[in-house]
């Protein structure tokens, strides 16, 4: 059952440049004048938009599924709580926007903890199936009560969409990434990371020596749930838009992040940002130029992806760089000898 | 009296949750995989059967066990060798991977049929029966009874034939089973093609009540997940009653509260017997005896 990755194994987690604050520091200043560079081209700046919004998606999912190693496939009932309660308060109460992404945050965690005692109790695939299920429920309550406008979603007036210029969307969408990607750096640093991949690679072990799994657990989903809801928030407020079967899709969202994290390198802090970066535009890429004569065929380079990283690439492209790093090192190594 | 038109059909229903449930449980038994993708062989079962009438104008009802549960067969052996064979020893990238063939069926299909539905033609479609002065589908009894008929030559073949007997061995222990000569891969790969066309004839018994969408196929793998939970793991005998009572319960709870929340009524059932009982309601230990 263990993942066995090796990036995250206590040698490379401290050697790796990206695993220190200095390398996150560089890389993500790079990343940001890279995206500020391009953002000129509308086209490019909704990429950038969507692979830095989903990139956070998926690094908020990889601290359950990647670090803990409890693969969810309801993440979109988060997604859903963050979008439902900035849209709902924002046209029904009129809120303002922080107060809605907080009262998410706030519902996320509580729901993350209230499920937490059943849901880990399954393991495995019984986890996933369990969360599934979970998110079938959320979406046929969202599709069943009036207050949340039933199976019509809601629709945010546009003159209260706090921000509707692309460019500034793209710098809350970094901003939202960096957040992200700093608290999975600073759990996987801190003490709770290790605890965190001693219950992934062997609970017994790791509850003999003196860890509560469950409570491990359950940190780690508050904490993404959280992360989830307010990428949910964001996504909601930039799209204008909440449609529920589009928000709670099990395939499109629940299954799509941590898809993302898979191909760009599970359990890494890096890897999910990688994943977000190279299929979402990618998808946006393909839908575009086939959009016209082959339905489907995006999502179904989508499957094969997956079908082959499963296969043959299950470090992801965060697991291939860092194999070829070592690989050099290790003629470098050879060569000064 | 309505309440009896509420238990027929959701007996009815619960036989079509039974048929899908059973192949899924198959794998799951003796396998140990989850395979999501297992509603997409019911709908891939179902343009097959689709394209058979149109083309050979063959009745859903012959061509469902002559032409497409072979073809089931030979397509779920190949998906086994060439994808979940690879990947027996991590859960992990099983569920990755049979969310895979979820994307890639339910494309391949949209893109060949351009998102049209399509529905076949059978003398018994539309028809209905009277019984105990209940209006009974037809078609729905037929894959009831189909159901009944395919889980009893299943638990025949599982309890009397040698093969069976194999594959219940495996099912219980798969160490012990290659250490006794039983060629495990041989095994999985029946298993698997037996699972694949069982789903693919219960999706050709759909066609003449059921158009077939591409994505009907996801919408009946988590009530198919639920029978599952609920009749316990490699039960056959558990797929076919937990079947029946989740359709049942699907259909009180559309009679009781209100029919946009029958689902909500069983997932959270679901959840809660998965918790509670993670064997299933009649699923004996994890470990000891798998199948019926």
């Amino acid at each position: 059952m263990t993942l066995d990755l090796e990036n995250t194994s206590q040698k490379t987690t401290l050697k790796s440049p990206l695993k220190s604050w200095g390398g996150f520091v560089v890389g993500m200043l790079i990343l940001g004048i890279i995206s500020k560079l391009i953002s000129a081209d509308g086209y490019y700046n909704s990429l950038a938009n969507a692979g830095f919004l989903f990139g956070g998606l998926a690094t908020a999912w990889n601290i359950l599924g990647g670090y803990c190693g409890q693969f969810s496939f309801g993440h979109a009932v988060f997604v859903g709580i963050g979008a439902y309660s900035v849209a709902l308060t924002k046209t029904d109460h009129n809120w303002g926007t922080i107060p809605g992404i907080i009262l998410g945050i706030m519902i996320s965690i509580a729901v993350a903890m209230a499920i937490s005692w059943p849901l880990f109790r399954l393991r495995g695939s019984f986890f996933a199936i369990g969360t599934l299920a979970f998110s079938e429920v959320a979406l046929s309550l969202a599709m069943y009560f009036t207050w949340t406008h039933g199976a019509l979603g809601v629709q945010i007036p546009f003159k209260r969409l706090p921000i509707v210029d692309q460019k500034v969307w793209l710098i809350v969408f970094f901003v939202y990434l960096v957040f992200c990607m700093g608290t999975s750096l600073f759990l996987i640093r801190g003490r709770i990371g290790y605890y965190m991949i001693s219950v992934r690679d062997d609970e017994a072990t790791a509850a003999a020596s003196g860890i509560n799994p469950l409570t491990i657990k359950t940190i780690a989903f508050a904490i993404s749930a959280a992360l989830t809801s307010l990428g949910g928030s964001l996504y909601v407020l930039y799209l204008g838009n909440l449609d529920p079967r589009a928000f709670l899709s099990t395939l499109e969202i629940g299954a799509f992040i941590p898809l993302l994290a898979l191909i760009g390198g599970l359990g890494t802090v890096v890897g999910p940002l990688l994943g977000a970066l190279f299929l979402e535009p990618g998808q946006t890429y393909l839908r575009g130029q086939f959009a016209g004569s082959l339905a489907g065929i995006s999502q179904g380079t989508v499957g094969i992806i997956l079908i082959l990283a499963a296969l043959y690439f299950r470090h992801g492209f965060w697991g291939a760089i860092q194999g070829l790093a070592r690989r050099l090192q290790r003629i470098s190594k050879g060569a000064s000898k | 009296m309505d309440l009896a038109i509420v238990l027929s059909s959701g007996l009815l229903i619960g036989g079509i949750y039974a048929f899908i449930a059973i192949g899924l449980n198959l794998i799951f038994g003796v396998i140990r995989v989850a395979n999501f993708a297992q509603g997409e062989f019911v709908m891939l079962g179902m343009f097959v059967t689709y394209l058979i009438q149109t083309n050979f104008h063959i009745d859903p009802y012959i061509s469902a066990w002559a032409i497409v549960a072979p073809i089931g067969f030979i397509f779920g052996a190949l998906v086994y060798i060439i994808v979940i064979r690879r990947l027996l020893d991590d859960h992990y990238m099983q569920m990755f991977a049979t969310f895979g063939l979820i994307f890639v069926f339910q494309n391949l299909v949209l893109s060949l049929s351009r998102g049209e539905a399509k529905q076949t033609k059978s003398v018994a479609a539309g028809k209905t029966i009277k019984a105990f002065g209940l209006d009974i589908s037809i078609p729905r009894l037929i894959v009831l009874l189909a159901a009944m008929g395919v889980a009893y030559l299943l638990m025949q073949f599982l309890n009397r034939t040698i093969v069976g007997t194999a594959m219940r061995a495996v099912a219980q222990d798969q160490k012990t089973s290659t250490l006794m000569g039983i060629n495990t891969n041989q095994i999985y790969i029946l298993t698997f093609g037996i699972s694949a066309a069982l789903a693919a004839m219960a999706g050709a018994l759909l066609t003449p009540s059921y158009a077939a969408t591409t994505e009907i196929g996801f919408g009946f793998i988590l009530p198919a997940f639920a029978v599952v939970v609920l009749g316990g793991l490699g039960s056959v005998k558990g797929s076919l009653v937990g079947g029946i009572l989740v359709g049942v319960i699907e259909g009180l709870a559309g009679y009781l509260l209100d029919p946009q929340l029958k689902q909500a009524v069983w997932f959270t059932l679901f959840l809660i017997v998965l918790v509670i009982r993670p064997n299933g309601l009649f699923g004996k230990s994890v470990k000891g005896g798998m199948l019926a």
